[in-house]
């Protein structure tokens, strides 16, 4: 290996970079140190975009190369479509949880298990802020599920500025998956991050409609993108509540979401 | 973006579409981009089949990992011409390419001293490019149009300039950044970049 570069001939280097100008040991080096440094990638940005200027061309792409193109894109991605929503890329799923389960009642499990693993990848990458384990690749077969059931929880509190404190959930949502066997999974978004002394909490309603029985059904902690959860069998609704960081066993403060089976 | 209307979109939608394999999506990109994509493949390749096959990888790639690209990072335009850029640059030097490339570079080393204005007129500048263009010192022009359409490493460069390497790579970033501040001044160069998206 070369001896190690300096900040400053990394620096120096960059413009050349941008270029794909720099070659092996020096490109390991630079690329390393982007690595470490926003602001140098910030300074890649934009040399690498007074570059394009140069290639600001006004060249027709030749015909015929875009259906070469079309043609290798292969086959038609899958119909499930996952029903969280991501901040962090602007991505919005609108189709609802009553798709995929379309979808999932029209083939098998075997095959969209396949399915499921391509779009998995693919929305791995894309909303990349999602966790990456086990957890998630089990919400997604158990949406998959014929047998599973799904929920969207919503605010009861349809104010935009409320807290979850006062019962608003700045409008945000989640998406439930409930298996026979009680087991479920929770997706949420956009549900605002709570101070250090206080957690979300999922609480499973069964009985009566009128006076329901709350069981909790898990703690969520600060803010979650994805839970796991075991529930009564027979429970038929489900509400998120904000409470004191260590869980309650009876819900305290009001639904900052709510949301129950069709 | 509405899935219906893609020209509507700008292309950091466009590209969230991508990732959910809308093909009306990546057409739009491609409508957009492909011909600055072809044309700066086949300027550095000097040959259409295989900047027609860069352009489909480039496109391709996009398609199957639409989270390379952030639109944080620049604009989709400029990450697209990277691509190109650099899979040009790996054709070209491969070892099936030296030997022409070398024949080329010899030509020019004996006619004439590069002159990058002239270079880029052939490829339809705006006037404001031009401008800033003019203002770059000769030694800048020459290193980076020999690095980004010649394909050359800065090691090749100065080599072939005769000049150190420590100088030439200083001359291509000092190069690029007078670039910048000429085009940002003359209000070519802004957020998002000098072309517009439909």
């Amino acid at each position: 290996m070369a001896r190690e570069l300096s900040p400053h001939e990394l620096h120096e280097l960059l413009g050349a970079y941008a270029l794909d100008a720099v070659d092996g040991d020096e490109r390991e080096q630079l690329e390393a140190w982007l690595e470490r440094s926003p602001e140098a990638r910030e300074e890649l940005a934009g040399l690498r975009e007074t570059a394009a200027f140069l290639s600001h061309a006004g060249s027709e792409a030749p015909p015929g190369l875009w259906a070469r193109i079309e043609d290798a894109l292969g086959e038609e991605p899958p119909a499930l479509v996952l029903p969280f929503r991501r901040r962090t890329f602007a991505l919005r799923l609108t189709a609802g949880i009553a798709a995929a389960s379309v979808a999932a009642a029209t083939v098998t499990v075997v095959v969209l298990s396949d399915k499921i693993q391509r779009q998995d990848d693919r929305l791995e990458a894309v909303a990349s802020s999602m966790e990456r384990d086990g957890t998630r690749r089990a919400a997604l077969a158990a949406m998959a599920d014929p047998r599973s059931r799904t929920m969207h929880l919503e605010s009861p509190n349809a104010s935009p500025n409320a807290s979850p404190n006062d019962g608003g959930g700045g409008g945000a949502t989640a998406t439930l998956v409930s298996m026979h066997d009680g087991a479920g999974y929770l997706m949420s978004a956009d549900l605002p991050r709570l101070p250090n002394d206080q957690t979300y909490q999922l609480w499973a309603m069964s009985g009566p409609n009128d006076a329901p029985t709350m069981v909790s059904a898990g703690v969520l902690g600060r803010d979650f993108d994805l839970a796991a959860f075991r529930a009564p069998t027979d429970a038929w609704g489900f509400a998120i509540t904000a409470e004191a960081a260590s869980g309650v066993v009876r819900p305290q403060g009001p639904h900052v979401l709510e949301g129950a089976f069709a | 973006m509405s899935a219906e209307d893609p020209r509507g979109a700008s292309d950091a939608q466009l590209v969230v579409a991508v990732g959910r394999f809308h093909q009306a999506a990546l057409a739009e990109i491609y409508r957009r981009h492909a011909g600055a994509t072809f044309g700066l493949a086949l300027r550095i390749l000097n040959s259409r089949v295989l900047a027609e096959d860069v352009v489909q990888e480039v496109f391709l790639r996009l398609w199957n990992q639409p989270e390379k690209f952030d639109p944080e990072r620049g604009s989709l335009r400029a990450f697209l011409l990277a691509q190109t850029h650099g899979r040009s640059v790996d054709l070209v030097r491969a070892e099936s390419s030296r030997r022409t490339r070398e024949e080329k570079d010899a030509r020019r080393r004996t006619t004439e001293s590069y002159d990058l204005e002239r270079e880029v007129e052939q490829l339809t500048l705006g006037e404001n490019v031009r401008a800033a263009l003019a203002e770059l010192q000769e030694s800048e022009r020459a290193a980076i149009e020999l690095a980004y359409f010649g394909g050359h490493s800065y090691r090749e460069v100065a080599e072939m300039l005769g000049q150190p390497e420590g100088t030439v790579k200083s001359r291509i970033r000092a190069g690029l950044a007078h670039l910048r501040t000429s085009l940002v001044t003359s209000g070519a160069a802004g957020d998002g970049g000098p072309w517009l998206e439909s």
